[in-house]
């Protein structure tokens, strides 16, 4: 037999994927349900308090992220959640499989499958609830209140395009990428801190983004001429009498390598220093 | 098999090993004793890679524990005295966890299993502490890893599993295979026990195997004041005075572990002496 690589063993990984499966499964399965329970209910508030327009797409849009971010650091909290406890620590630890496998399982299910699961899950219940939603419009159609402007049937939000979502969501996809980093960023926290996890990655990426905003207002700005933001990486100047504006910008090509890495590259950070923690980890 | 030199090792401010030497030879049921909070589970973590050395080095089958490298922990199976299982049935867990193990035997598992009395179909969850011990006491035997670290074995089983367990390690020891086994339940493994080392304040204060025990130090009841006066060790009991003397007519005597590890521990320089070539 040919003897498996050290740092990563396709076939054992897939023994690893196996066992975490068929040992969480019933867990997972309750988990779906209720969540799908939960969004059921969730949306049958909305059709029944909102008769104007039942299931609009910033309702949708808010539930889909609002869920996915909570449910998935929560879940994401869970997945080292054993290196917390000496017992469950050592036995997991002790298993013949390398750090990297046992971090390219916890990343297929805490961000993948979840991602996944999440997305059909969310379908599952708001297109039903969409339809229900656009029957009652057609069986009474109705006006925007004080208009006469007639409400038309609600379209199923597109969490990949963002149609009919806010602009942010439509242009950068800003909440959708985000949620790579931040449930990498719980994941890591699971790892990092042996107790209350999810509390204090909360308050790190809290602090964090305090962090960021303050040095953005306090620093940045301070030294960017009179002017506006266009853009991702764009800046409208102009001078103190005010008529000569200026459009400073990247190239194409270097602004869509900046947004990619913005986007991609968090994650990936947050993933290569998990895997240290996870070599460096003492139960 | 396995090489300690110079183990240093403090959980924050608390340091418990403090220039920890030693060596593991195949072939041996290592028996490692020690007063509460000495260390002694602290040494199999450091062995088993789950904590790592902070001055000195450790080097089991030629890998250094802390990189956990899987062909490592394959060789090397540490039973923790607190553990959980999880709740699925026997026979699910065993076939997730057996592929991670090359040289595990599913017929060797199911034997140790029989001769422990456990429930071959019972969930993981529903079994009795001291069940899931044997499962897991039978899984680590059953993986055929060369070295067994062992801790507090025999905690959790009742009479009848700890005479089990004497008969199934007994059997399961080969010249390729050492169990290390710290406890404090000298009794019930003192037959089955081939080398004592006793840890005490960072270090190994004993280490001698008991053969050379017996042919040293000579135990036995006696009414004869004059023994007592001479002795290593005495207790007083209903049979006498429980005596540790010097061997020096060679005399046969079953080593009591409980008694020489007190005497180890009230003067350890007297006895070691004895044992210096």
């Amino acid at each position: 037999m040919k003897p498996r690589s050290e740092v990563f063993s396709w076939s054992r990984w897939c023994l690893l994927v196996s066992k975490h499966w068929d040992e969480n499964r019933k867990r997972y399965g309750l988990s779906l349900l209720g969540a799908a329970g939960l969004l059921t209910v969730w949306f049958s508030f909305i059709l029944v308090m909102d008769r104007t327009t039942p299931m609009n797409v910033i309702y949708q849009y808010m539930t889909y992220f609002v869920g996915l971010y909570i449910t998935g650091s929560l879940y994401a909290s869970t997945l080292f959640a054993e290196l917390g406890s000496k017992t469950d620590g050592i036995t997991f630890l002790a298993l013949p499989a390398s750090q990297l496998e046992k971090l390219l399982c916890a990343l297929l299910f805490g961000i993948v499958l979840f991602f996944v699961a999440y997305t059909i899950l969310f379908y599952a219940v708001d297109i039903a609830l969409v339809r229900v939603a656009n029957q009652l419009i057609s069986s009474s159609p109705r006006n925007y209140p004080n208009t006469s402007i007639r409400v038309l049937a609600i379209p199923v939000y597109n969490v990949f395009t963002g149609d009919y979502g806010p602009s942010i969501e439509k242009e950068m996809h800003l909440f959708l990428f985000a949620f790579f980093s931040v449930q990498s960023a719980f994941i890591l926290g699971s790892v990092y801190f042996s107790r209350y996890s999810f509390i204090k990655t909360v308050v790190v990426l809290a602090i964090g983004l305090l962090a960021i905003m303050t040095i953005h207002v306090q620093l940045i700005l301070p030294l960017l001429p009179s002017g506006w933001y266009n853009g991702w990486t764009g800046w409208f100047s102009r001078d103190a009498v005010g008529n000569t504006d200026r459009l400073v910008t990247l190239p194409d090509a270097a602004e869509n390598a900046v947004i990619f890495l913005v986007q991609w590259a968090p994650p990936v950070l947050l993933w290569i220093v998990t895997w240290y923690r996870l070599k460096e980890k003492q139960v | 098999m396995v090489t300690i030199q110079n183990l240093h090792f403090a959980y924050r401010r608390r340091k418990v090993f403090n220039g920890l030497s030693l060596e593991l030879k195949p072939g041996t049921i290592y028996g490692l004793l020690g007063r509460n909070g000495t260390g002694k589970s602290t040494l199999l973590r450091n062995i088993g890679g789950f904590l790592f050395p902070q001055q000195g080095s450790i080097d089991a089958f030629g890998f250094a524990p802390e990189k956990r490298q899987p062909p490592f922990l394959e060789k090397v199976v540490l039973l923790p005295e607190d553990f959980q299982l999880p709740p699925i049935g026997l026979q699910r867990w065993i076939k997730h966890m057996a592929p991670f193990y090359s040289l595990f035997d599913k017929r060797q598992f199911e034997r140790y299993i029989g001769e422990f009395d456990v429930p071959p179909d019972a969930r993981l969850n529903e079994m009795s502490y001291g069940q899931q011990k044997k499962v897991l006491i039978s899984w680590a035997l059953a993986t055929n890893a060369p070295l067994l670290l062992l801790d507090e074995p025999t905690n959790g089983l009742d009479i009848v599993s700890k005479s089990q367990f004497r008969k199934v390690i007994a059997g399961a020891i080969d010249e390729n295979r050492s169990i290390l086994i710290s406890t404090h339940q000298v009794k019930d493994l003192e037959q089955l026990i081939d080398r004592i080392m006793i840890i005490d304040e960072g270090r190994i204060i004993f280490d001698q195997d008991l053969e050379s025990i017996a042919s040293k130090l000579l135990f036995k009841f006696s009414f004869d004041p004059e023994e007592a006066a001479r002795a290593l060790y005495r207790e007083s009991s209903l049979k006498g005075n429980a005596l540790i003397l010097r061997n020096t007519d060679r005399e046969d005597s079953r080593p009591d572990l409980e008694m020489l590890y007190k005497a180890i521990s009230l003067d350890p320089k007297t006895i070691n002496s004895i044992f210096r070539p």
